[in-house]
């Protein structure tokens, strides 16, 4: 038991951290983390908990079946805030902030799913050893996995801000 | 040593070279100008990868205000569970005060703590009242909406999350709940009732600025809070149809469904309860033995556990545990 609350206690927060910024959606990150846990009680032992952790949730998140369901209703559910924002004003900086954090969304939708889920996972600071482990990748690509994620992360981020301001400009 | 390509670049930033190879990287670097230049567009594309990952975040609570849904700290399960989790909340809470202590309550204009009404407000909100039995005594949404452009944002906000409850199951349940709901919290008569039974009613109170489903109420609702919008009006329908219904839990099925559970949350193993509290059946953390919550039976395969910490979780047979020695 104090094993289950200690490992609770170190990874929860990384893990959910790691899921929604994967997702886009915290409840599903959630979801997916309360599962994450539920197995990992019942797993016992494991060489190297992150890794393990992160490997399952990966894991888990690729399989969801409801996946479809779940990306539709949150397609819904981001059309739906959208319309219901463009009815009140925030102050600048939370637009600002909203703008920034959209396309961020975008551009690392814009990743392929190895590359998205490596870079996730060393943001949450898991070592080199532990991303080969949990994506079942040879140590010596983890590297250029991250090389690649990193550049079109912040070419597609670029590439999406300056078609926002070109389409501002036209009109 | 030739021109370092830029997987071992970025191994190197990220500490993942040993020893002996950083050397020979550092003394290379220090001599090439291409793989100097290369170095300094590595470390520039980590720290702006970096910061873009950062941006994914969640901006604080409070700073988008207009959303009620903005405050998302507290752990949450997915809205349609939310949005039954909160109508519970509700139910318990207008069954729980009487008429008389509602009316004072609402013409005190008691405000509550918003961050778990908040939370919970916009889906709970969207239940339609269509979906209740139709014993339900609550005027239609419409004839309380209320009017101006604060109002109408608001209204917008929870058409919005219309979309977010637009499920059969959700509605279906929603009415089981209240059912299980209503039938627990029984004679329950005074607000104060709950001061001394624990957490569990703790947080009761603070999701309730509502007045009881009655027609002169009724038409007062529009309040300070999220919960006392015109839907809401909806949900004292659906309470009120409930409460016609009641449906104890039976004792062998009571008695099979209580004990340990793996919540893969916090805290990580709970107990539940035959002992009941207000709201419903207690449930207690098993590492402590306090009383953290209470739960409902959905059906045969779901089990709900509100905390009072504010979280919902949904327990199965997948979640059983064997109950520790006891200390």
């Amino acid at each position: 038991m104090h094993d289950v609350e200690r490992l609770f206690r170190e990874y929860h927060d990384p893990l959910v951290r790691y899921l929604t910024r994967r997702l886009g959606d915290r409840d599903w990150a959630e979801d997916v983390a309360q599962e994450t846990f539920v197995r990992a009680l019942r797993q016992g032992e494991m060489q190297n908990e992150r890794a393990w952790l992160f490997a399952v949730a990966t894991n888990l998140v690729r399989d969801d079946a409801r996946k479809d369901t779940r990306r539709r209703r949150h397609l819904e559910l981001l059309s739906a805030e959208a319309k219901a924002e463009s009815v009140v004003e925030p102050p600048i900086t939370d637009l600002e902030r909203a703008q920034e954090r959209a396309l961020a969304r975008r551009a690392i939708d814009a990743l392929n799913e190895r590359d998205r889920e490596a870079l996730l996972m060393r943001e949450e600071g898991l070592n080199y050893n532990e991303i080969a482990e949990a994506l079942q990748l040879s140590l010596a690509s983890v590297g250029t996995t991250l090389s690649r994620a990193r550049r079109r992360l912040v070419e597609a981020y670029e590439q999406l801000r300056d078609e926002g301001l070109g389409t501002r400009e036209a009109l | 040593m030739n021109d370092i390509d830029e997987g071992t670049i970025h191994a190197w930033l990220d500490g993942a070279v040993d020893a002996t190879q950083s050397r020979e990287i550092e003394s290379h670097v220090a001599q090439c100008a291409t793989c100097s230049a290369a170095v300094a567009e590595a470390r520039g594309l980590v720290a702006g990868a970096s910061r873009i990952l950062n941006a994914l975040d969640d901006v604080p609570a409070g700073v988008t205000p207009k959303r009620a849904s903005a405050p998302r700290r507290q752990w949450r399960a997915a809205p349609w569970v939310t949005g039954i989790a909160a109508a519970l909340m509700l139910g318990i809470g207008v069954s729980q005060w009487n008429r008389d202590g509602l009316r004072r309550a609402a013409e005190k204009d008691t405000l509550v703590k918003p961050e778990p009404v908040t939370a919970l407000a916009a889906p709970a909100e969207s239940v339609p009242p269509e979906s209740v039995p139709p014993t339900s005594t609550a005027p239609p949404p419409a004839s309380v909406r209320p009017s101006g452009p604060q109002q109408r944002a608001r209204a917008r906000q929870l058409a919005s999350a219309d979309v977010a409850l637009r499920r059969d199951t959700a509605r279906r349940e929603t009415a089981r709940v209240f059912a299980d709901t209503t039938r627990s919290i029984g004679s329950v008569a005074s607000p104060t009732a709950g001061a001394a039974q624990g957490a569990a009613v703790t947080a009761t109170p603070s999701a309730l600025p509502t007045p009881a489903p009655s027609e002169a109420s009724a038409k007062r609702v529009v309040g300070r809070s999220a919960l006392a919008d015109a839907p809401t009006v909806q949900l004292r329908g659906v309470v009120a149809a409930s409460a016609l219904e009641e449906q104890p839990i039976d004792k062998s099925i009571l008695s099979r469904l209580a004990g340990c559970y793996y919540t893969g949350a916090t805290p990580p193993i709970v107990r539940l309860d035959t002992a009941r509290s207000a709201p419903g059946y207690l449930v207690r953390a098993e590492a402590s033995g306090s009383s953290i919550g209470w739960w409902h039976r959905i059906d045969d395969a779901l089990i709900r556990v509100n905390l009072s910490a504010g979280a919902t979780l949904n327990l199965g047979q997948k979640n059983r545990a064997t109950c520790p020695e006891k200390r």
